[in-house]
């Protein structure tokens, strides 16, 4: 039972947590309490998302992240319903006694056998009270075909309503009219600065390694904080508890291998996978006269986790990823080379955390996670040249941008009766930011004299702390909600920031399947990143909020209306949002990055406001044979600067007017599946001249000069295209192969990555790049 | 980034085609400046019209012929400048400009609204202090000669360049001097030499001296002009090692001629935003999907009012000074080459 227990974790959010539970626990029917696991039966991976749903009363709850759940149970008996996109339903009676720790282990489901059977009861689109949100199963994203064969769960969210994908091709994720910078992307908990491979191309996510992905572009709930338009929540995969498994992916551009397996049977775990490109590898063959450019990107997952007991489970987890764009001349190998050169550009991420799991008395779930991550560009430049008599001379030259965070977290959550289940949580990081330093050094034996070595560059340190309280409740039998409050603050340099960030979800139920919901969200964002070429590329520069620099913040209203159809496995919602945002930062006219070390970054930024509406909808099938979804966007984003376009407002880069995709999947047999995505949006704004001049004196090689009017006014031709793919799988003797063909952009049509004009005499051409014309993949992979 | 961009890129599968595209009809034409002086030159100032983007360019009818145009010095001195011809305007007296004063310029033309410039020549200390051959010409008669300056800084922040010409005897291929005076005997010209030093910080274009992240220039094949700035001897004399390569032509012994720069931070940072403007040209496309406007001073107007002052170091391969007569060097060219 669960009345007046108090527990030490009360305490650790302090008063007002302990209020709520003993004030919730007070008022509650007798009831027991049913907590516990959700497990996958075949791997024991503990599955997120799962609806756990008690039938006659008609409430239920959705395992977190980590597959915890919690319910109140009346003492009368019941029914509960366990389902998941896939995984087979469960149905378990009930009759408790006493408070009861249930760990429940579903099925996996194959899509082609449970075409029948599939009926999912308790919570759907229209009784969920998180507006905005999206999950996609990690299968599902895999059947979707993408670029070059690469499975990319970036490029798969562009397909939702309300994203944009920037430039054509790209897998970067512009949510409502925000910013790059504005998504909090979280692998295991800990922040993924530039989630991109190949300057935009390729996300840095490996989907053999993911669980799951949950996506919230609006009505954040208060236990997300810290950027202002999107929470991206990857889970990695815990690895199985019950056998050894792999898998291997042979594909055009990447080659990936996972290896899982228990390290204690059905306590211990870990996981490893890799993934790298190896054209390198073949381009290297070619090169042989001391001069050898080279690129590739890698990353790698791990993780562990250690069942301690039935309250404590403990994980492990890391990423390292990198990009490298090389060049390098030897003299041994060509006589007309003087000295050895190094040109190295590098940049990636390093994640790693650890947490703990915990059941206070098997009724408040604790996430306790500490973490490092890090984002890091280098660029290096050293020539070194061998004299005689075994002296030398050395020049380096290195630039360094990065942020790094360590960052602690504790989560608390507690099913305090059928009609409050309450979050409450501290989080505290550190920024270590530094964005931009130079390294010159010069060691000579043949000119000691010049022997030197500087540095310069500023670093800034940010700590940012933020409490919150959030309660999901059953107001009334219609009415459910979830509303929050969301402490922040930040401090650093002399400067302090506080703010309060009230956060609220809405269902109103219509009646069955079907309900309007409402939700409001201030946010706050102490960290802005710089991109000088208004688009996000690796050397881009993350600045914490300064003297000089305020936080950015914003505010979102949405509606929506939902209704679901569970005879046909169908969700239809429809959502329209308005949001304002302030603080957003651009460079002034004539400033440029490289001038922050003499004027200071204040000195070169202008701050606005932001404003983004629009309406989106979204037809959705799941659970069946033939998947998929329709999503259209109707939306404007706009920027507004009072010394930049004459103080008028611009269109943002990437407003889009109307996006449509349309995603299907078709299992055809247990062997043999489908996929297809059509993709439409209308053109990106383009900065287009208005006037033109010649320069009579200081001659360049081109003499002409634009002279650019308002900004973002004109607009580049609409983007369509549609891309394919099949699967065939075949079981073998020691597991199953699969071999994936697709077809991107199949009927070729040019669409406009880059739109730019060209002078040719007395006329002007625009031109557009298209990077991505028709392109077939195939990609064969093995599971054992 | 450019380079780095372009590898990455060009391994997929881009391609360009021509597009139309809607853009702004409305345009309101501006001032166009163009003036660069130096210590003791005739002030001389270009004056046009900018012209709406889609107009067919014919740059002779939008040349602005008059005009109001004066410097001032801020301490009470104006010169007045004339027309000459084709939008060109001159002073005809007093006022030549001095290092490190700030001078203004006054554009009052009819229909446009005035615009006014304000910029300064910097000073600049340099001296050469030897020049000695390194190696005999080679079988490409190739020869390299180390020479050494001394550059005395000046408090503040300064930008400096030096390049490095020579002496030859095609006139096809050679550069125009305006500043030096004519002769009527024009055989030689003068071409860009090839330079390496190895003090710190020298970079082949101002731009990469200023954006660290920006991917090193290739130098294969030489270089003729290096960029540097103080950063590294504030208020100190620099002492900058040279090697030159320089070629040997029949008949024609070595002359060199060392151009050393001090640019005003006008005219520094309307070169860079020219070079980081061509990101959106069609070679650099990729680099940049917003344009880079060219930076301006001069206000409500376009174009630039800037000073630079340069010194040039004349010698022969014995360190001698030589004159334009000595090599017949043409000032305005021949008639093929321009």
């Amino acid at each position: 039972m669960s009345r007046f227990q108090c527990s030490c974790a009360a305490g650790l959010l302090g008063p007002v947590w302990l209020f709520l539970v003993g004030l919730l626990n007070c008022v509650e029917a007798q009831s027991y309490r049913i907590s516990g696991y959700v497990e996958d039966s075949e791997s024991g991976e503990r599955v997120a998302g799962v609806h756990v749903y008690l039938d006659r009363q008609r409430a239920g709850v959705t395992t977190n992240q980590y597959g915890f759940y919690s319910l109140n149970v009346p003492t009368s008996g019941s029914r509960i319903s366990v389902s998941h996109v896939s995984y087979k339903s469960a149905v378990i009676d009930l009759s408790l006694r006493a408070d009861t720790v249930l760990v429940i282990r579903l099925d996996p489901r194959v899509v082609f056998m449970d075409e029948i059977a599939v009926t999912s009861k308790g919570e759907n689109l229209a009784s969920r009270i998180q507006m905005s949100h999206h999950t996609l199963p990690i299968q599902q994203i895999e059947e979707i075909p993408v670029l070059l064969g690469e499975s990319d769960v970036l490029r798969t969210l562009q397909l939702l309503p309300g994203l944009q994908g920037g430039r054509e091709g790209f897998s970067q994720i512009y949510v409502r009219g925000g910013g790059a910078d504005q998504n909090l992307i979280l692998l295991d908990g800990q922040t993924v600065y530039n989630p991109t491979h190949v300057l935009g191309i390729f996300s840095v996510f490996n989907s053999s390694a993911l669980k799951s992905v949950e996506l919230i572009k609006g009505g954040f709930p208060a236990r997300y904080g810290g950027r202002l338009s999107s929470v991206v929540n990857f889970t990695m995969k815990d690895g199985s508890r019950k056998r050894f498994a792999g898998e291997g992916v042979l594909g055009i551009l990447t080659s990936k291998v996972l290896i899982e397996g228990p390290l204690v049977r059905d306590k211990a775990s870990f996981l490893i996978s890799g993934r790298r490109t190896f054209l390198d590898m073949f381009t290297r063959w070619f090169q042989n006269d001391g001069k050898v450019y080279g690129g590739y990107f890698h990353d790698l997952n791990f993780k562990a986790n250690y069942i301690l007991s039935n309250q404590d489970h403990v994980h492990i987890s890391g990423y390292l990823g990198e990009d490298a764009l090389t060049y390098r001349e030897r003299a041994d190998q060509n006589p007309q080379i003087d000295s050895d050169l190094d040109q190295i550009h590098k940049w990636g991420n390093r994640l790693a955390s650890i947490r703990w799991n915990h059941l206070i008395g098997d009724k408040i779930f604790v996430n306790l996670i500490a973490g490092i991550t890090s984002y890091r560009m280098i660029r290096k430049n050293e020539q070194k040249e061998d004299l005689s008599d075994g002296e030398s001379e050395i020049y380096l030259r290195r630039w360094n941008s990065s942020i790094v965070d360590i960052s602690t977290r504790l989560e608390l959550e507690y099913a305090a009766s059928q009609r409050h289940y309450l979050r409450g949580g501290v989080e505290y990081i550190q920024h270590r930011l530094s964005p931009g330093s130079t390294r010159y050094r010069i060691n000579s034996d043949r000119q000691p004299e010049l022997n030197t070595q500087t540095e310069s560059g500023r670093q800034f340190s940010l700590g940012e702390f933020a409490v919150y309280l959030e309660d999901e409740t059953q107001v009334s039998p219609q009415v459910r909600a979830n509303a929050g409050l969301r402490i922040s603050s930040a401090h650093g340099d002399g400067s302090f920031w506080g703010a309060l960030e009230p956060r609220i979800g809405v269902n109103i139920a219509l009646r069955q399947n079907s309900s309007i919901k409402l939700s409001y969200a201030l946010m706050k964002q102490y960290l802005h990143l710089l991109t000088q070429l208004g688009s996000s590329l690796p050397q881009d520069q993350w600045i914490p909020a300064m003297d000089g620099i305020p936080p950015q913040r914003s505010s979102q209203v949405a509606v929506g209306f939902a209704q679901s159809f569970p005879r046909y496995s169908i969700d239809v919602s429809v959502e329209v949002y308005r949001k304002r945002s302030h603080g957003l930062t651009e460079f002034k006219e004539h400033s440029y990055a490289y001038q922050a070390p003499a004027l200071g970054w204040p000195a070169l930024l202008e701050f606005g406001e932001g404003t983004g509406y629009g309406l989106e909808m979204l037809v959705e099938r799941r659970q069946k044979r033939f998947s998929g979804w329709i999503s259209y966007t109707l939306a404007k984003a706009s920027k507004t600067f009072s010394n930049l376009n004459g103080g008028l407002s611009f269109p943002d880069n990437y407003d889009r007017r109307h996006d449509i995709s349309i995603v299907l999947n078709y299992q055809a047999s247990s062997r043999t599946s489908f996929g297809a995505s059509w993709v439409y949006g209308s053109g990106y704004p383009v900065w287009a001249p208005a006037g033109r001049y010649y320069d009579r004196v200081y001659i360049f090689e081109e003499p002409d000069f634009l002279d650019y009017g308002s900004i973002n006014s004109a607009r580049a031709p609409s983007v369509h295209r549609l891309d394919v793919s099949v699967q065939f799988k075949k079981q073998i003797g020691w597991g199953k192969r699969t071999f994936i063909l697709g077809v991107y952009n199949v009927y070729n049509r040019q669409n406009p990555t880059i739109v730019y004009p060209t002078i040719y005499g007395s006329t002007i051409q625009w031109n557009q790049v298209s990077l991505f014309q028709l392109i077939p993949a195939l990609s064969y992979q093995i599971e054992f | 980034m450019r380079f780095t961009i372009l590898v990455v890129l060009f391994l997929l599968t881009g391609c360009t085609s021509p597009v139309e595209l809607d853009f702004p009809s409305s345009y309101s034409p501006k001032v166009v400046v163009n003036s660069v002086f130096t210590p003791d030159s005739i002030w001389t100032v270009y004056l046009q019209e900018s012209i709406p983007y889609t107009d067919t360019i014919n740059w002779e009818d939008h040349y602005i012929l008059n005009a109001d145009v004066s410097i001032t010095d801020g301490r009470g001195m104006t010169e007045p400048l004339r027309h000459v011809e084709d939008g060109i305007y001159k002073s005809f007296q007093g006022l030549r400009p001095v290092p490190d004063t700030e001078y203004t310029l006054i554009v009052d033309a009819p229909s446009f609204v005035p615009v006014q410039a304000k910029s300064s020549a910097p000073g600049l200390t340099v001296n050469l202090d030897s020049i000695e051959e390194l190696q005999e010409p080679d079988r490409n008669n190739l020869g390299l000669y180390e020479a050494t300056l001394s550059l005395e800084d000046q408090s503040g922040s300064h930008r400096y360049s030096i390049e490095i010409l020579q002496v030859w005897p095609e006139c096809a291929a050679m550069r125009r001097l305006d500043d030096l005076p004519p002769s009527e005997n024009a055989q030689t010209g003068l071409k860009p030499g090839r330079l390496e030093s190895s003090f710190p910080g020298m970079r082949p274009s101002p731009l990469e001296v200023e954006d660290a992240s920006e991917e090193p220039s290739s130098t294969e094949g030489g270089i003729s002009t290096v960029y540097f700035s103080d950063e590294l001897f504030e208020q100190k004399v620099a002492k900058i090692n040279l090697t030159l390569e320089v070629e040997y032509y029949a008949g024609l012994a070595p002359f060199f001629m060392i151009v050393v720069k001090n640019w005003s931070r006008d005219l520094w940072d309307y070169t860079i935003s020219y070079m980081l403007s061509t990101g959106f040209d069609y070679e650099y496309f990729l680099a940049s999907p917003r344009p880079v406007p060219v930076v301006t001073n001069v206000e409500n107007g376009l174009g630039y009012f800037a000073g630079i002052t340069e010194k040039t170091l004349r010698s022969d391969r014995q360190g001698r000074w030589w004159t334009d007569e000595q090599v017949n060097l043409a000032s305005n060219g021949c008639d093929d080459s321009n």
